[in-house]
């Protein structure tokens, strides 16, 4: 894959989802911070849950837990780090908290002498998919569905053309600075050495396992 | 994962700029999974309209997690909340205004310097139990801790962690009723073990059934035992 641009300056916009000190109004539990955190970051987490959980209504579940259980500790969030990387260790282990407990021999009858057994599911995957998806996000909306169609669903350019009822150059355009765009808010995850400082990755912290 | 089609003229459009790594993740379901437009109505009511407002109690039926629609994890969680306010150490108002019981979680012969609490809160869909630890290592490289319940039922995980930072709490979430699962027990378990107990305990901890009364004007010996102080086992 070519590096296009700076890394660092496309992951500062990816990350300044974190503006308009929601980070601080989350931590001081100002009315509407749980919202606008929700807003901001539901999808990223839906997306963590689905890649652990592989059930939409499990992943529903944890969802709501992780937001639940981030605004109740809100209060110990340190509003001078960033929410992104703190809000992703809760989903991460909130979701494997809900398969944990829906593979529990507890829920199927049988005799629990001996906890069920848990699929492993990788740290950098879902940390990926929650990177990618926070990068979907920020892309403008006719950019972002020419990626769904072709990359999601699989349509050619000319498809993609007559489904949106568009020039075949201008899905193209699209195409290309959507493309450019994702590489440059993603070039960190092809190389983690990259950034030492470890500020873009959360990192194998508490209950990341 | 679905392939990207070349554009028919040849002229690429962008594809080329993604590692491939990135391309299989534009291609999973989960990337483009959407968030189920009811889930921000649930939180806002589990949790009131802050973290200081008094919580509602109940959710709508329509909605609700899958725990909470079980009529047995419902008797369950009725069943440990009275347990909570009847017969325990301490209960006292939580920061969202929930019946909290604290328990004592005392270190074993592994980890005899280590101890602290385990606040225990029933909620709709579970229980939540956030430890608060102090004097306990960090767990080695290639190791973590795992907190797990127990009792004549078996023994259920409710969670891992390292304690590689600060005291601070963890935030731990069991699905069964702690009436039948009343010890909390901590474990030192080694990375790539497999999900059974090591059974190297590090930390133990007992939620205590309720204070029966007669019982403890007849043998006050017992009254004593069960009513007062930190509940917890030593090993």
């Amino acid at each position: 894959m070519s590096r296009v641009g700076s890394g660092r300056r496309a992951r500062r916009r990816l990350h300044g989802i974190d503006s308009e000190n929601l980070g601080e109004r989350f931590a001081a539990g100002e009315p509407g911070a749980l919202e606008a955190v929700f807003r901001a970051y539901g999808g990223p987490v839906n997306t963590v849950a689905m890649s652990i959980l592989r059930d939409r209504e499990l992943a529903a579940e944890a969802v709501q837990q992780t937001f639940v259980k981030a605004w109740r500790a809100a209060g110990s969030f340190d509003p001078r780090r960033e929410l992104a990387p703190w809000l992703y260790s809760i989903a991460r282990r909130t979701s494997l908290d809900v398969m944990r407990f829906e593979g529990s021999p507890t829920r199927s009858g049988h005799e629990p002498e001996v906890e069920g057994s848990v699929r492993e599911v990788g740290f950098e995957p879902t940390w990926e998919a929650w990177e990618i998806r926070r990068a979907l996000e920020s892309l403008p909306a006719e950019e972002r569905e020419v990626i769904r169609l072709t990359h999601f669903l699989g349509h050619s350019h000319r498809e993609v053309a007559e489904l949106t009822g568009v020039a075949v150059g201008t899905v193209k355009s699209r195409s290309h600075r959507a493309h450019r765009r994702l590489a440059e808010m993603l070039a960190h995850l092809e190389d983690p050495g990259r950034d030492s400082t470890g500020a873009n990755s959360p990192g194998r912290s508490e209950g990341s396992k | 994962m679905a392939e990207v089609n070349e554009p028919e003229d040849g002229v690429d459009g962008g594809g080329s700029l993604l590692s491939p790594g990135v391309a299989a993740g534009l291609a999973s379901d989960a990337v483009w999974a959407e968030v189920d437009e009811g889930i921000l109505d649930r939180i806002l009511i589990e949790v009131g309209e802050g973290p200081d407002a008094e919580p509602i109690g109940t959710l709508a039926e329509v909605g609700r997690p899958r725990w909470s629609r079980n009529p047995m994890l419902v008797a369950a969680a009725v069943a440990l909340f009275v347990v909570a306010t009847v017969g325990v150490i301490a209960g006292i108002r939580g920061r969202n205004g929930g019946e909290v019981t604290t328990v004592a979680m005392i270190g074993t012969e592994l980890a005899p310097g280590a101890g602290g609490t385990a606040r225990v809160r029933p909620t709709g869909s579970g229980v939540e139990i956030t430890l608060n630890i102090e004097g306990l290592a960090p767990a080695p490289e290639g190791f973590y801790y795992q907190a797990w319940v127990k009792g004549p039922s078996g023994l259920v995980t409710i969670g891992t962690f390292h304690a590689r930072r600060d005291a601070h709490d963890i935030d731990l979430w069991s699905g069964v009723d702690l009436a039948n699962y009343p010890t909390i027990t901590v474990t030192l378990q080694r990375e790539g073990d497999g999900a059974e107990s090591s059974g190297q305990v590090v930390l133990k901890g007992e939620v205590r059934p309720p204070v029966d009364t007669d019982a403890r004007e007849g043998a006050p010996g017992r009254g004593a035992a069960t009513g007062a102080g930190p509940s917890a086992v030593g090993t």
